[in-house]
């Protein structure tokens, strides 16, 4: 049993579609089921955040629990439509029931870890810190990287808030790496693992949301499943290299200090050891 | 026109030279430069280069072109002369010194290049008189110097040690040379070094071994094949290399017994001859030395590097920083090569007469600055190219599936 929370350094950095790929990936060891507390900017009926992981990912359950009509932060667009406030309890008691039922859960959250999604201004780290001591599975998080510059900063800012409410981070995705990335998004790829102290687990490329769901799940499989395998065991031993695998580990050994990165290529996994518990 | 105004005259002594250019293209086998632009600014998208052979990423590196810079301040931008009038410094002095050590050879002499040190060393050693063996596979440097050591020299097929030694068993002459790369260029595999040398002990022969892709590849910190293999320092082994490759810089070295290095000096024709290598070359030479002396770890991560890429193409594990992506034709390794270079992704492109034929391919060289990042795009387009799934029309932009 595992649930992940899915966040991410920004809005529009390719949550949803990382979701997906998640989805996806989990469809192939047990049954799973996708929870988007917040939907924002959209009307009741039209397809959000959920169809688009239905659409990619295929045969899952779904629960949105609330959903605003401005494409604001779920506080804010509630208050000024005068809708009810989503509470934390709700929404750490929709996830446990969803656990209770399914090998996998997939949380995802709206915009970055510390956007405010209801009463009392809590926020997801609030929710997995709730889930975690409801003692219903594995709970990690995972976040999605924008690779341009300023993603160092920021992927950093995202792994603190997340240990600092006790929640283990399992690792990052690139939502969206381009055909032909610059050279800080080249760099930062090698740099996130070093910075933020967890590996980069998958790297989903532009344009994925658009695939069919075949594709998708080639594609899915490819680059996130590996990472996906290091998080669930929690292993920090490297996995005996396969030979169907195309892509290779890399790693930086000319500054042994740097992570390994089994996102850019990948038989082997190395899942980087979990982070320090929570700080009192 | 001038030329019009110059006295008539009979047919064009150099017409030939157009019917010649017409047959390399028909075959095609013409080739044009591509000068390259400075690498891109910071922040821009230059392409990651897997074609040069700047293998330890020392080129570029600011100690590196510190030491030239340095050097040239020293002694001048030229050496002033051939080395045995004024074309000899100190810096050449310690560069000898210090690339004998690392190499844990008894000598070393500095050349022009890499191509000036082979046709030196081989001239110099077997001569009128003398035999040569050389590998099929040796690098067009050594077999320039077979053509012009007046030597009789007989062509091995490549890495037979059986047919190397049947050379020397059923020769008239009494001194013999055996030269061989210890990686070779195209296919960047190995020579059979240990029974080469066991050959050439049983029977009286010299081993020449042109190191030029093998130093900061092979060998302990980069020290080479022949040092790996425990040969280093072995009076009957002369090793050749460039300082081009690894080290980043420009020039040669034969590293040898100091008998063969006094040789050398009074006879290789083409240090004797030629201009000494200029002080900022040396000054160049001397840092990437120091660099890949202090970060050996270069050294592994390029041969890290190369594995990982021939993981990525579905080839063989590689033995050196070369890793060829077969594609079969001529133009289709054009194509490829133009694909990738499209992607961001600077690669080189092999075909006959370099590679045998239906073997024209993508060669690629492995660096150890190579980053995750860099990876990652290579595994993308490189990925692409392996599955054939470059050529649909079906592919997104960059996501090799």
């Amino acid at each position: 049993m595992s649930i992940t929370f899915v966040t991410g350094t920004s809005t529009g950095v390719g949550k949803t579609v990382t979701t997906a790929a998640l989805a996806s990936v989990l469809t192939g060891s047990g049954s799973v089921a996708v929870c988007k507390p917040a939907q924002t900017g959209l009307l009741p009926g039209e397809p959000g955040d959920i169809a688009d992981v239905v659409r990619l990912a295929g045969a899952v359950t779904t629960v949105e629990l609330a959903r605003y009509p401005e494409p604001l932060a779920p506080d804010t667009a509630a208050r000024r439509a005068g809708m009810p406030l989503l509470r934390c309890g709700e929404v750490v008691e929709s996830v446990r029931e969803l656990a209770a039922k399914h090998d996998h859960v997939l949380v995802e959250g709206a915009g970055g870890v510390l956007v405010r999604l209801g009463e009392g201004g809590f926020t997801l780290a609030d929710v997995a810190a709730g889930v975690r001591d409801a003692g219903v599975g594995e709970v990690a998080a995972v976040v999605v990287v924008d690779p341009a510059l300023g993603a160092l900063n920021h992927a950093e800012l995202t792994v603190r808030a997340l240990r600092s409410a006790g929640v283990r981070c399992a690792g990052l995705v690139i939502g969206a790496w381009p055909g032909e990335p610059d050279l800080a998004m080249r760099c930062n790829l090698d740099d996130l693992p070093a910075v933020t102290g967890v590996p980069v687990i998958g790297r989903l490329p532009e344009g994925a949301g658009a695939m069919g769901r075949a594709e998708f799940a080639a594609e899915a499989r490819r680059r996130c499943a590996p990472g996906l395998a290091a998080h669930s065991s929690r292993s920090t031993q490297p996995r005996p290299e396969s030979r169907a695998s195309v892509r290779p580990p890399v790693r930086d050994a000319i500054s042994p200090a740097s992570a390994p990165d089994p996102a850019a290529g990948t038989a082997t996994v190395i899942a980087a050891s979990a982070p320090p518990g929570p700080t009192p | 026109m001038l030329a019009q105004n110059l006295t008539a005259a009979g047919p064009d002594p150099l017409a030939w030279l157009d019917a010649e250019a017409a047959d390399r293209r028909s075959a095609g086998l013409h080739r044009e430069l591509s000068p390259r632009a400075a690498d891109a600014p910071r922040g821009a998208r230059g392409p990651i280069d897997l074609a040069s052979n700047d293998y330890l990423g020392l080129s570029g590196h600011p100690e590196v072109i510190a030491g030239a810079v340095d050097a040239a301040r020293r002694w001048g931008t030229g050496s002033t002369g051939s080395r045995l009038v004024t074309g000899s410094t100190e810096e050449h002095d310690a560069l000898e010194r210090e690339l004998a050590d690392f190499a844990g050879a008894g000598s070393g002499l500095i050349f022009s290049s890499g191509y000036t040190a082979n046709l030196g060393a081989v001239t110099a050693l077997a001569g009128r008189g003398s035999l040569i063996v050389s590998d099929a596979g040796s690098h067009a440097s050594l077999v320039d110097a077979c053509r012009l050591s007046r030597a009789r020299v007989v062509v091995t097929p490549h890495a037979d040690v059986d047919a190397v030694e049947r050379a020397l068993a059923t020769r008239d002459e009494s001194r013999a040379l055996v030269i061989t790369d210890s990686v070779f260029s195209a296919d960047g595999d190995l020579a059979p070094l240990r029974a080469l040398h066991a050959a050439c002990r049983r029977r009286g022969a010299v081993l020449l071994v042109d190191e030029a892709h093998a130093l900061g590849v092979r060998g302990d910190g980069g020290r080479g094949l022949v040092h790996e293999l425990g040969l280093a320092g072995a009076p009957d082994v002369v090793v050749t290399a460039t300082l081009s490759k690894s080290l980043g810089g420009q020039g040669g070295v034969v590293l040898a017994d100091p008998r063969v290095r006094e040789h050398l000096i009074d006879a290789a024709r083409s240090f004797i001859f030629d201009t000494g290598l200029a002080p900022a070359s040396v000054g160049a030479a001397r840092a990437a030395l120091t660099v890949l002396g202090r970060e050996p770890a270069r050294a592994v991560a390029v041969l890290d590097r190369a594995r990982e890429l021939a993981a990525i193409c579905g080839g063989a594990r590689p033995e050196s920083a070369v890793v060829s992506l077969v594609l079969g034709d001529p133009q289709r390794a054009v194509d490829a090569a133009r694909w990738c270079a499209g992607r961001g992704l600077r690669v080189g492109c092999f075909r006959p007469p370099s590679v045998p034929a239906g073997t024209s391919r993508l060669r690629l060289t492995a660096r150890a600055d190579l980053n995750a990042g860099d990876m990652a795009v290579a595994a993308d387009v490189l990925g692409a190219v392996a599955d054939g799934s470059w050529i649909a029309g079906t592919r997104t932009a960059g996501a090799a599936s």
